[in-house]
């Protein structure tokens, strides 16, 4: 049991990165405020961040920027940062893409709650009218 | 110059597509003669040709790669170029001019605004591009961009229609792609801690060194690849956005939602498992069972959820939900009809659902309404488009003679070499099933008598050029299957890593 | 490409053909379309008689194969195929000259002639099929080619019992994809008929039994083998020459055809008798007979009474073919002929009563004999060919099943053969005797142009009853083709 504990605390950021991830997919899931889904979704992503880049570190290691006035230098594995500012990118457009849907559904619904949203909803598609 | 458009097709390809939708928006400026949407057309049968040019190449000459820049692997990105890409390929030409071709008729009415329409067209071509890269690429990272970008313009074409339900329901596929979009970028930073690589070859070759040390990471690494995929792909039970997109989509977007977007989550699925970590690890861990347990409930739930719905495009959403439980029951199956079924069935069921989709859209709106028991009697009026809805519906139900019959003989082959009866039996249930929810559409089409008078005038002819080319489509591959036939086998041996000695 | 292998493609392609321009050419084109019809019966028939003249001069018949993948579209001719072959198709001619008499004041008369002649040529292909994927192929497009055909008229029963007719085929051919999956594992892909017997001589008597049952099943919706037979009483609804059509010669013999080949052809007789299924089989048929007998006593209508009639009679092919020995195989190939030609005039005859006089039922048909003379002459000759009464053709058939039985000794199926033909006595015979000697309500009939293309057919087949009953040894030469293809005497 010991060495479970032990094993957790040395990969403390592979495991925050993990608890994270839980939280972020727990907010998208469970919060019914729009807003508070796109939040999740960066948390989410945030997460995945975290573990890439947790992944590339070197102790004792500096940024990976070369410096060839000192070979003896180690860097960090340059290659999940890389990754990760394109991942960044992607969670930017995704973010961007769905605060302009939640503007869009504000106009149509006047409202950014999900279940808000689902209730006029049901209630116009009963009286027959058409949301414009 | 000829030597290097040769030699640069497979990256080609991918580029001229994403330049073309960059250029989209500059081209609706011209206003006659829908310029834009022919350029769009003829840029996807370019790439079509394309397309099957490095199929031939990969049939003749077997695999190949391609540094992309110059850069080897492994401080470049390589494309990997073998039958599963040749054949995805020809799949996405196939299906998405004839696609793009009916969408130009009315795409300005359709969605609102001559600019809205220089969008979609943008993003349609995204799209496309995308799932290109995702047929061609080699390297793990690559597919996690292919996939954010085919999953950010396949929502955005859903929302096409400047209408509240469109937008819900895009946000509603926008949230769930982007939870599996995260476990799959998961599944990749694992996949990079366990080897240091993010080559697929690379990989591995690490791992059928070093898995056994993992095992439970490795485990847990292919059910996020699982889950990630499955959702976008609307693998049953994570398939709750499919239907909403469908049935409020226009009908251009839905076809290539249904058709290819799926499929393109699909083959990347394939290549993660199969490429990056290879065949014989596959078979060690029960991951084919559970694919072929969540294949077989799918095929069964799917039909019958679209045997409950009267509202036509969303039957053919549970279609499709169903029919992509075919392709994971081939996957599962995990042999060499298992698999050449599965790649069969990609392109069967991309061309069939194309078809139908771009039918039902066309009866639509004609009738001006949705729903099928309001149908009554479309037949008469547009004898051709319900007729090529008759061939796809034989198609979907497996009649020989039609692409649906080859792809499912394969999977029930597969079914057998694997001694499976029971997916036998569900194969067999599932196509019946077909039968009961495609069968009554065009009963009440053709031999029931009309309410009222039809709304709008007839389709136009290009829209039935579209048409016809998928139902020819549909009819080469079921009687003359042996192109594709063999091309998709041999994706299948090479997935399995078969002519390579263990 | 040899004479014989373009003419088994000629004579199928012909009538798509035919369909194909009558469904080009516009409603109003009447004649054209009449004589594109029976034009192109009339050739496919030519074409598949001079195959039979060919086959049985040579004794080697031809062959079509194209490969499809790793399956086969095989077309190859052989006795039993040809006679099934010219049974369609000739009485496919005549059926066409009758539907241009019925459906003269019919408006969908294109939809109708269309699939009409579509399903001809999918019969044809039945018949000639030489691989299992090849008949399986065609058999689930003769579904739906006739959908059309059954659901014609429009109306509320018809596009219920067309929903039936569909959900029974549908089933049975998925029985039946499911046998041809399970053959191919175990003859290892061998799916001709003429290989197929051999290689399946390594499986086990367990799984041949199961195989048998499916094939049995999947063929018996169509061949309205009791209970698989409930699409056949909705189907009725269908305008009379359908139900002649697929009660006499197309749909019913099309079943009943694929169980002779899963016996014959598939199995073979040696295989078959080592299975000991026999005894099941046999009773299975007994219960059809006299039981669809014995119900139709009770109908009124006349069409469900020959339905009823249709379904008792044949499980008499059945039983022939299950019997297994030589005479009783001659019976059942002789059943299938003559029950088609006999059962068609009793149709054509019920489709005049109703076109002419409006009656459907049993019970308002007294004193019709003296308004339509000849067609009730017909009937009440022919019915006498269904009881298996001399001097026609019906005797012949039942005689030759009865020495099947003595020689196999199953002396009970003697019993059985002898009770339905009184029970078919029973409800025939009263028919024609009410309707000459009966009263009627109707004075005159409503005489309409199109009664002559009605009757001609229906007097020539009848009379091809009698010419049959007392020259059959003009169906012997084909009959014994068929034996000996199947016992090595």
């Amino acid at each position: 049991m010991g060495e479970f504990w032990s094993r957790i605390l040395q990969n403390y950021p592979y495991v925050f990165a993990l608890a994270l991830f839980a939280i972020g997919i727990y907010t998208i899931l469970t919060h019914s405020n729009l807003f508070k889904k796109v939040i999740g979704i960066n948390i989410m992503e945030g997460s995945i961040y975290i573990l890439f880049i947790a992944a590339g570190n070197v102790r004792g290691g500096v940024a990976p920027i070369l410096d060839m006035t000192d070979t003896t230098l180690t860097y960090v594995h340059p290659l999940p940062q890389a990754l990760m500012l394109t991942g960044i990118v992607v969670s930017v457009s995704v973010t961007a893409l769905s605060l302009a849907l939640i503007m869009k559904l504000y106009r149509f619904y006047g409202t950014v709650d999900a279940k808000e949203i689902m209730r006029i909803r049901t209630e116009v598609r009963a009286n027959g009218a058409r949301i414009s | 110059m000829a030597l290097a458009f040769r030699d640069n097709l497979a990256v080609l390809v991918v580029v001229a597509l994403l330049s073309t939708a960059y250029i989209m928006p500059l081209l609706t400026k011209i206003r006659r003669f829908r310029v834009a949407e022919y350029f769009a057309v003829a840029m996807l049968g370019l790439a079509l040709s394309g397309g099957i040019y490095l199929a031939r190449e990969i049939l003749l000459h077997g695999t190949f790669t391609y540094a992309v820049g110059g850069w080897p692997a492994p401080w470049g990105i390589e494309l990997s170029l073998d039958a599963v890409s040749g054949f995805f390929l020809i799949t996405i030409g196939v299906v998405a001019t004839p696609i793009m071709l009916y969408a130009s008729v009315d795409l300005i009415k359709e969605v609102g605004s001559r600019s809205r329409a220089a969008w979609f067209l943008t993003l349609f071509l995204l799209l496309v591009a995308a799932l290109c890269g995702l047929a061609v690429t080699g390297d793990l990272f690559n597919i996690y961009v292919m996939v954010e970008v085919a999953t950010i313009a396949s929502c955005a074409i859903v929302a096409a229609r400047n209408d509240a339900t469109s937008v819900e329901a895009t946000f509603k596929y926008l949230m769930l792609a982007t939870i599996g979009s995260g476990f799959v970028l998961l599944g990749i930073g694992f996949l990079f801690v366990l080897t240091g690589n993010l080559n697929m070859n690379f990989i591995a070759q690490e791992l059928s060194m070093s898995w056994q040390k993992y095992p439970t990471a490795l485990w847990v690494c292919l059910s996020f690849f699982m889950v990630g995929f499955g959702v976008k792909s609307a693998l049953f039970p994570l398939h709750v956005w499919l239907p909403d997109a469908h049935s409020t989509a226009i009908a251009p977007s839905s076809a290539m939602l249904s058709s290819l977007a799926i499929k393109g989550y699909i083959i990347a699925l394939l290549k993660v498992f199969y490429v990056a970590v290879g065949a014989k690890i596959i078979t060690r861990l029960p991951i084919t069972d559970i694919l072929t347990l969540l294949g077989m409930v799918a095929i069964i739930a799917g039909a019958l959820f679209a045997l409950a719905q009267d509202e036509l495009k969303r039957r053919l959403a549970f279609s499709t939900i169903s029919q992509v439980g075919y392709i994971f029951l081939g996957i599962g199956l995990g042999n060499i009809h298992g698999l050449t079924g599965t790649f069969m069935h990609i392109l069967s069921h991309a061309t069939t659902k194309a078809l139908l989709f771009l039918a039902a859209g066309a009866m639509i709106k004609h009738t001006g309404k949705s729903r099928i028991s309001e149908m009554a009697g479309v037949g008469a009026a547009m004898p051709v488009t319900v007729g090529a809805f008759a061939v796809g519906s034989l198609s979907m139900i497996g009649i020989p003679l039609f692409s649906g019959f080859v792809s499912k003989w394969q999977l029930l082959l597969g079914s057998l070499a694997n001694g499976n009866y029971l997916a036998v039996l569900v194969l067999v249930g599932g196509s019946l099933l077909a039968a009961a929810y495609l069968l009554p559409v065009l009963r009440m089409a053709f031999f029931e008598r009309p309410l009222q008078k039809p709304v709008v005038a007839n389709v136009s002819y290009v829209q039935l050029a579209a048409l016809l080319f998928l139902v020819v489509v549909i009819i080469s591959v079921g009687v003359v299957p042996d192109g594709v036939l063999q091309l998709a086998s041999e994706a299948a041996t090479a997935l399995l890593g078969l002519e390579v000695l263990p | 490409m040899s004479v014989g292998v373009a003419l088994v493609l000629a004579s199928i392609v012909i009538t798509t053909i035919g369909a194909i321009w009558v469904a080009a050419i516009p409603g109003e084109a009447k004649t054209q379309r009449h004589c594109i019809v029976v034009g192109a019966a009339l050739v496919s028939a030519a074409m598949v008689w001079y195959l039979l003249y060919l086959g049985l001069g040579s004794g080697t018949y031809p062959a079509f194969r194209v490969g499809i993948a790793s399956l086969s579209l095989d077309l190859t001719l052989d006795p039993l195929g040809l006679t099934y072959g010219i049974l369609a198709s000739t009485l496919w001619v005549f059926a066409s000259i009758y539907s241009v008499g019925y459906m003269e004041h019919d408006t969908k008369q294109r939809q109708y002639f269309t699939f009409f002649l579509v399903s001809a040529g999918i019969t044809l292909g039945i018949a000639f099929s030489g691989n299992l994927f090849t008949f399986y192929l065609f058999y689930e497009l003769l579904t739906f080619a006739t959908y059309p055909l059954v659901v014609h008229s429009g109306t509320k029963d018809a596009l219920e019992a067309g929903r039936k007719y569909i959900r029974y085929s549908l089933v049975g051919a998925s029985f039946i994809l499911a046998a041809i999956v399970m053959l191919w594992t175990l003859t290892g892909g061998v799916l001709d008929f003429s290989s197929i017997p051999a290689a399946l001589a390594t499986a086990s008597s367990g799984q041949l039994r199961i195989l048998f049952f499916l094939f049995l099943i999947g063929f018996g919706v169509k061949a309205a083998i009791m209970p698989l037979h409930g699409w056949l009483l909705s189907a009725m609804v269908a305008p009379t020459p359908v139900s002649a059509l697929l009660h006499a010669v197309a749909v019913v013999n099309a079943g009943v055809f694929g169980v002779l080949r899963t016996v014959y052809s598939v199995f073979g007789v040696d295989l078959v008798k080592s299975l000991s299924v026999r005894p099941i089989l046999l009773v299975l048929c007994s219960v059809t007979i006299i039981l669809g007998s014995l119900i139709a006593l009770k109908q009124d209508v006349l069409k469900r009474r020959l339905a009823y009639s249709t379904i008792s009679q044949l499980a008499y092919i059945l039983l022939g073919a299950f019997i297994l020995h030589p005479l009783a195989l001659a019976g059942a190939m002789l059943h299938m002929i003559f029950h088609s030609t006999l059962k068609i005039v009793l149709f054509f005859a019920a489709g005049i009563v109703a076109e002419e006089t409006g009656y459907l039922k049993v019970s308002e048909l007294g004193g019709t004999g003296r308004i339509l003379p000849v067609t009730m002459g017909s009937f009440g000759i022919i019915s006498l060919g269904m009881i298996g009464m001399l001097p026609l053709s019906g005797f012949w058939s039942k005689y030759y099943l009865m020495r099947g039985s003595l020689a196999a000794d199953a002396w009970i199926l003697l019993v059985v053969l002898l009770l339905s033909g009184l029970l078919n006595a029973l409800y025939f015979i009263p028919i024609t005797v009410s309707a000459f000697t009966g009263t009627s309500d109707l004075k005159q009939r409503r005489k309409t142009k199109a009664l002559l293309f009605m009757l001609v057919p229906t007097v020539i087949i009848a009379a091809f009853g009698v010419i049959f009953g007392l020259y059959p040894g003009l169906t012997l030469p084909l009959v014994d083709a068929v034996v000996a293809q199947f016992f090595s005497l």
